[in-house]
């Protein structure tokens, strides 16, 4: 038995061989399998943890058990998948390797989505693997929303094509595989030979984890998965280039000069706070200097809402209810995108502008101040400098400023109560905004809300609070169908904080299968539907570009209603595993929401298909759809 | 076939621009350039922004000299070609003769209610997308509400009074 697990160890044999030669002993077959799991982790022998200090190992095996290795060594719990033929290698490599997980994902565009969310709520790593160009192009929905967010997605899929006949238009072959997702990746790369496997995961890793962040794509023929490689595996923290650098001091000095000499500063927060884990420092930054703060709004939300220094979301300064006289404004981590031709911070304010994000920095808005940074060490050098520079008569002033902001956030909060006025609150089907409130008065107190809807009325009113209060977290970025798989992943992430996924019927029905993963899994979460049987959003577009038009004029909207027949949320939800309801009134909604909230506390998900007007213009009772039928074409009834 | 659709409420958005025939257009604007007052700033509005929108985006506002200097700073960041001291020009012609205290072309013969929905509603989108919509007061009083939903902080004397306008001017019986 001795030569037998000598053998085994020095891999002369495989694991199957080696059982089957045990069992030959005399031994029975589940004392067999005890033996080879207790050997087994001496063979391969790499958990993370048993990389050498140095952080350097060589690995012999597959491509694929390298692969592994890699992933493992640079920090990946889990893998967010569908199957292909090519990765069954890797799928072998995984029984041993009990330490990475593989989540199947009947869908790619909402398997990503919960990695991406996975990602999002717990700041590790996640792997997205696909198969080979089929699946690529499913998963990348969430690459461009990945792309957008500057979420460190990092996805894998094999070339269908072998490395010997790649050239000859073979099954699901298409030349220059990486370029295609060229414009929406950091980087990309094919691995030239199987040995490069682990050094091509590794980069994709530590691109996608250099700030700013971002997704990056690797891909490598399939027969390399089963090829035999000798090739080093290291762990990320041995290649990653830590970018958390500091300012420039001397711009440190200039910005703390102008913030302490404004008369009306302001601050504009963004998503690498959050990132960072820097909303404190944001907090106290805005405190030293009586600066009222906004947010321009990105996937989360980086300041704490019930702060007497918010003021709210910020489209363009100069659009502010207050602070009206902004002289100084300052932006800490945000990407500024500008939709419209209007400039967030106009030419007449001064600017600052802190990220680590140097490419979209002055690209519309011109800078006085750049201050190139991780925005912890930024907002920290920043602190130090301004608060050398205080004095007496300028923390008078900045108290006076916290007064008079903490004024307004009373105002504001008293007139955004008045929404319940709305003479048509009571109605079924509900307004938006109705079901939105009944969420802000039903959420946990550290419930985090992943959003996938538009106007969905009054989010403020959750008052969000990323330092251990309500969460806020955005599925994606244009790209819908996200919502329900964000919401897994932040689950898989967090199990101890309610999940609440908002979504309309349209975003919805885009990538509902996470639910099975919910239900499978047991990811508790609560998942709202805004169902009214339509896109709103388009249609008020439609509405807006072309009032004179002939849909307007004829009601012909080909474009935007979801209804006849109309779907059934909680019915499809029931066909995931996924216990839910219909609910027509405010009534019936906090009914359910109790279910739900009961259904979650037995580690169940659950699924409530609210229905909601469609309150915008032009919506018939019974809207027009296209007379298209497949029976009326028919001469034969077959 | 428009009396069948159900007008229900109107989202507002950020209109585009208004489809006017093309001669009564020209006599509107040719009145309102009329009616503008002599000076330096008048002529650069005559000319420099009216290459991107009508007159009566600008002369039938009434507002504060801080406000204007915010809209022709937007002005510019959309791409007005304007150096700053042509700007100023501007900003003090405006504020002059549309600050605050002077009435605006047209407001003499209009609703109540009507300087509150150009204080509240053009702070963030043109008219292009309610003007076509016709609607009960309270209707449009839901619509008030809505936009309180999505941030608009307005009180409830404000709602009414724009909700009153509406309902008059953009009434279900208006033209
Ligand atoms: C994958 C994808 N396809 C199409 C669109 C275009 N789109 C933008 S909003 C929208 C409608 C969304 O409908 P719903 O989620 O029901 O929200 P509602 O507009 O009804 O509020 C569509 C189809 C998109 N953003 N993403
Ligand atoms: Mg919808």
């Amino acid at each position: 038995m001795r030569e037998l697990v000598a053998q085994y160890l020095s891999k002369s044999i495989s694991r199957r061989t080696f059982v089957s030669k045990l069992a030959g002993t005399g031994i029975s077959l589940a004392a067999a399998q005890s033996i080879v799991e207790s050997v087994t982790p001496l063979v391969y022998g790499q958990g993370a943890n048993q990389i050498p200090p140095e952080g350097v190992k060589i690995f012999q095996g597959t491509g694929a058990e390298a692969f592994a290795e890699q992933l493992i060594a640079s920090g990946v719990e889990y893998v967010f998948g569908n199957s292909g033929s090519q990765d069954v290698y890797f799928y072998e490599a995984l029984v041993d390797r009990p330490q990475l997980k593989y989540i199947l994902t009947p869908h790619e565009g909402p398997g990503a989505a919960m990695a991406a969310g996975y990602i999002k709520a717990s700041g590790k790593p996640a792997m997205v693997m696909q198969v080979a160009v089929v699946g690529l192009v499913n998963a990348m929905g969430q690459m461009y929303n990945s792309f957008k967010s500057q979420t460190p997605l990092v996805f894998y899929t094999y070339r269908a094509d072998r490395s010997t006949t790649a050239g000859r238009d073979g099954f699901e072959e298409v030349a220059y595989q990486e370029e295609m997702v060229a414009p929406i990746t950091k980087w990309r790369w094919l691995a030239r030979r199987p040995d490069m496997i682990p050094e091509t995961v590794r980069r994709a890793f530590k691109v996608a984890w250099t700030p700013p962040y971002g997704p990056t794509y690797a891909t490598w023929h399939g027969d390399y998965n089963r090829a035999e490689v000798r090739a080093e595996v290291i762990v990320h923290d041995k290649v990653d280039p830590n970018m958390r650098v500091r300012p420039n001091p001397r711009e440190v000095e200039r910005a703390a000069q102008m913030l302490v000499e404004a008369e009306q500063p302001l601050l504009n927060v963004g998503d690498e706070i959050y990132k960072a884990k820097a909303v404190d420092k944001a907090v106290k930054l805005a405190e030293l200097l009586g600066m009222p703060v906004a947010q321009t709004s990105q996937i989360f939300s980086s300041f704490p809402e019930n702060h007497p220094l918010w003021v709210g979301r910020l489209r363009s300064v100069g659009r502010l209810d207050f602070p009206k006289n902004v002289d100084v404004a300052i932006n800490v981590g945000n990407k500024l995108q500008h939709g419209s031709p209007s400039l967030i911070v106009g030419r007449d304010i001064k600017f600052i502008d802190m990220r680590i994000d140097s490419n979209s920095m002055g690209n519309v808005i011109t800078t006085d101040v750049p201050l190139v940074s991780d925005v912890a060490y930024g907002m920290d050098d920043l602190i130090t400098a301004v608060e050398s520079l205080m004095t007496p008569k300028l923390r008078a002033k900045a108290k006076q400023r916290i007064e008079q902001t903490r004024a307004f956030g009373e105002k504001a909060r008293e007139l955004s109560a008045l929404v319940t006025k709305n003479p048509y609150w009571d109605q079924s089907p509900m307004l938006a905004g109705r079901v939105t409130y009944e969420l802000t008065q039903f959420a946990d107190e550290n419930a985090i809300i992943v959003d996938e809807t538009e106007s969905a009325g009054p989010k403020h009113l959750f008052g969000f609070n990323p330092l251990g209060g309500r969460e806020y977290i955005r599925s994606h970025a244009g790209h819908l169908g996200s919502g329900v798989g964000t919401a897994a992943g932040v689950k898989l992430a967090r199990p101890n904080q309610q999940v609440i996924c908002m979504t309309g019927d349209g975003g919805f029905i885009f990538g509902p299968t996470a639910l099975w993963n919910m239900a499978r899994l047991e990811l508790p979460v609560i998942v709202v539907v805004y169902n009214n049987h339509a896109y709103n959003g388009p249609h008020n577009r439609a509405f807006s570009n072309l009032p004179n038009g002939r849909m307007v004029e004829t009601g012909h909207f080909v474009h935007d209603y979801l209804g006849n027949p109309d779907m059934d949320m909680a019915y499809i939800a029931k066909g995931f595993g996924v216990d839910g309801e219909v609910v027509e009134s405010p009534d019936q909604l906090k009914e359910a929401l109790a279910r739900a909230r009961k259904s979650t506390r037995d580690g169940k998900p659950y699924l409530i298909d609210a229905q909601v007007a469609r309150p915008s213009t032009l919506w018939a009772d019974n809207p027009w759809t296209p007379p298209i039928s497949g029976a009326k074409m028919r001469t034969r009834k077959v | 076939m428009l009396a069948r659709i159900k007008v229900a409420g109107a989202l507002l958005l950020i209109g585009s621009c208004l489809m006017i025939p093309a001669l009564a257009f020209l006599q509107q604007q040719g009145s309102l350039a009329e009616s503008m007052p002599e000076g330096k700033g008048g002529e650069m509005v005559r000319t420099v922004c009216v290459a991107c929108h009508t007159l009566d985006t600008v002369v039938t506002r009434s507002k504060s000299q801080q406000s204007w200097r915010a809209t022709v700073n937007d002005m510019m960041g959309r791409g007005a070609p304007l150096s700053s001291s042509e700007a100023d020009t501007i900003i003090d012609y405006l504020g002059e003769h549309y600050g605050v205290d002077s009435s605006p072309a047209s407001v003499s013969s209009d609703p109540p209610g009507k300087d509150v929905v150009t204080a509240k509603c053009f702070q963030c989108h043109g008219d292009a997308y309610y003007k076509h919509v016709r609607m009960s007061q309270r209707e449009w009083e839901g619509v008030m509400y809505r936009m309180v939903g999505r941030g608009a902080l307005w009180t409830e004397e404000e709602i009414n009074q724009m909700a009153q306008y509406f309902g008059q001017v953009y009434g279900p019986d208006a033209p």
